[in-house]
């Protein structure tokens, strides 16, 4: 893979001045440290701060994010990498306005260490800090054992509806038990069709071999469940569906938020292609699509490849997953 | 400098000299890097020394924050960790003795937690834990600390019957078997620089 590049070591560095420069009035650095951000208008008086972090390589995840109606704050890593415990603790302290603090970030144990030792420390500050992860990916672990799970693309929901319900005023006990129905509520699952190259490195650090795809295979390379020859978009579609609905336990007369997320190489067109099986599922299983994402949310660098995130919705989820939002990468109005 | 300060020098240095034998050992069951983080938690140590206020207390928590910040990987969090829950209990109310009995054990359990490990896993708990034990059963910080350092290393020595269950060398189980695990070697040598 070729790479638009100067000096690959600087690869995060520079992508986050260029960031900044693109997006000065919606989002700042803290203490000068650019793999520490918020809104720019953080602290926000009475609402409870939103945050996450995470490596980099996922755009628009996760500091895509960070903006009005949706999170407060993103502590950046280096490619893959979890930022700093002091990162996150930085933007904590930046986002907190006394309301007390939400994290939520991906289950990653790099992360889960870091930020736990952020979060004691903020604590030690006297800054209230409630975490909840992101373990959405349904191949990454069997039932029974959720706890296990990789956070993916998923975590949208929980961002859009831990930041609406911020920004309707709830506490942070409010905040924390809607965001944790959400999370209870999702599901995701994903294929690869190619590994990626870090810029660092210069070559792909795992395979998948061409005319392959492997189900499951996590946004890092992390070994899915099964490997095989490419199918076709709705033989795929199918295997993901059945895989978060039979997880899911869905059934007729449920209402659900849909999410078509391309790792990165995969076009549109082809999100679209696979959504209208999806559609065709559901439909013939009476389930109610109340709302459809398409398009690129999280990322693995250049993969190709997609994932599909199911949530449950009733009218409370649903009225804050469809509150309007505005960040320098997601608008909704 | 004070004692404290001088001690923690020698353990920074302790880790510096001995990162080739870590990084051997990480590289046959790891991820390799744990001759560069023991590099760069004695950097967060030294970092540490010179904001030292003379507060035990204060400058345990200070020592967790810059090892936190300097070697920011599992290993270095889980180390940064182990200073911070010690800032906790520690005080000038308690006898030396008392505060190296009290802030090791919260350091134990702290790693513990956040390393969701137990003892027999092969990992560094399994050095940390009989050196807690030797501190526990002395009656004077000399004695305490020496038995200790036999105690950890005899407890690294063992982790190389133990089957792995975290990391990367989880993944790779009955190959691992053999070596002694790179984690609970730093344990070792921290302790040997102790004494």
């Amino acid at each position: 893979m070729q790479k638009i590049l100067n000096i690959p070591k600087e690869f995060v560095s520079e992508m986050l001045e260029g960031i900044l420069q693109a997006y000065p009035t919606q989002l700042k650095a803290v203490d000068g440290d650019n793999q520490a951000l918020t809104r720019a208008d953080a602290p926000i008086a009475g609402k409870v701060g939103i945050t996450t972090g995470g490596g980099s390589g996922h755009l628009p995840l996760f500091l895509g994010y960070v903006g009005k109606g949706l999170l407060d704050g993103v502590a950046v890593g280096d490619v893959f990498q979890s930022p700093t415990a002091d990162q996150m603790l930085a933007v904590t302290k930046q986002v907190n306005s006394g309301a007390g603090v939400l994290y939520i970030y991906g289950n990653y144990g790099g992360d889960v260490m870091n930020f736990d030792l952020a979060a004691e420390l903020a604590a030690a500050e006297g800054i209230r800090v409630e975490t909840i992860l992101g373990a959405d990916d349904v191949a990454s672990a069997p039932k029974g054992e959720e706890s296990r799970r990789r956070g993916i693309a998923g975590i949208f929901f929980l961002y859009k509806v831990a930041g609406a319900a911020a920004a309707a005023g709830k506490s942070l006990d409010e905040v924390v038990a809607i965001t944790k129905r959400a999370a209870a509520q999702t599901r995701t699952m994903g294929v690869a069709l190619s590994p990626v190259t870090l810029p660092t490195v210069g070559h792909p650090t795992f395979e998948v071999k061409a005319g392959e795809m492997e189900i499951g295979m996590g946004i890092h390379g992390e070994p899915g469940i099964r490997k095989a020859k490419l199918e076709t978009a709705d033989q795929i579609t199918t295997e993901l569906i059945s895989a978060i609905k039979s997880d899911l336990s869905l059934k007729s007369g449920d209402k659900v938020c849909v999410l078509m997320n391309s790792l990165g190489a995969t076009p549109p067109e082809e999100l679209y292609i696979m959504y209208r099986q999806v559609k065709k599922i559901f439909s013939g299983d009476g389930i109610d699509v109340a709302r459809v994402y398409v398009g690129e949310f999280a990322t693995s660098l250049e993969m190709a490849g997609a994932s599909i995130s199911v949530i449950r919705v009733d009218s409370e989820l649903l009225g804050y997953i469809n509150a309007p939002a505005h960040t320098p990468f997601f608008t909704q109005v | 400098m004070s004692e404290f300060s001088a001690t923690l020098e020698k353990v920074a240095k302790a880790l510096e000299n001995n990162s080739k034998r870590f990084e051997e050992l990480d590289s046959a069951a790891g991820d390799g890097d744990l001759g560069i983080t023991a590099g760069k938690i004695a950097e967060g140590i030294r970092s540490g020394i010179s904001l030292s206020t003379g507060d035990l207390k204060a400058d345990l928590m200070m020592l967790g924050r810059e090892i936190s910040k300097s070697a920011p990987s599992t290993f270095g969090t889980l180390f940064a960790t182990g200073f911070i829950r010690a800032s906790g209990v520690v005080s000038n109310e308690y006898s030396p003795l008392e505060n190296v009995q009290k802030g090791f054990k919260a350091a134990f359990e702290g790693i513990a937690a956040r390393g969701k490990a137990s003892i027999g896993e092969r990992t560094l708990l399994d050095a940390l834990a009989p050196a807690l034990t030797a501190l526990n059963d002395a009656s004077d910080l000399r004695s305490s600390l020496s038995s200790a350092a036999i105690a950890a290393r005899a407890g690294a020595k063992a982790t190389a019957e133990m089957m792995p269950r975290h990391g990367r060398a989880g993944w790779i189980g009955e190959r691992a078997k053999g070596l002694e695990d790179a984690g609970a070697n730093v344990i070792a040598v921290v302790f040997e620089a102790l004494q």
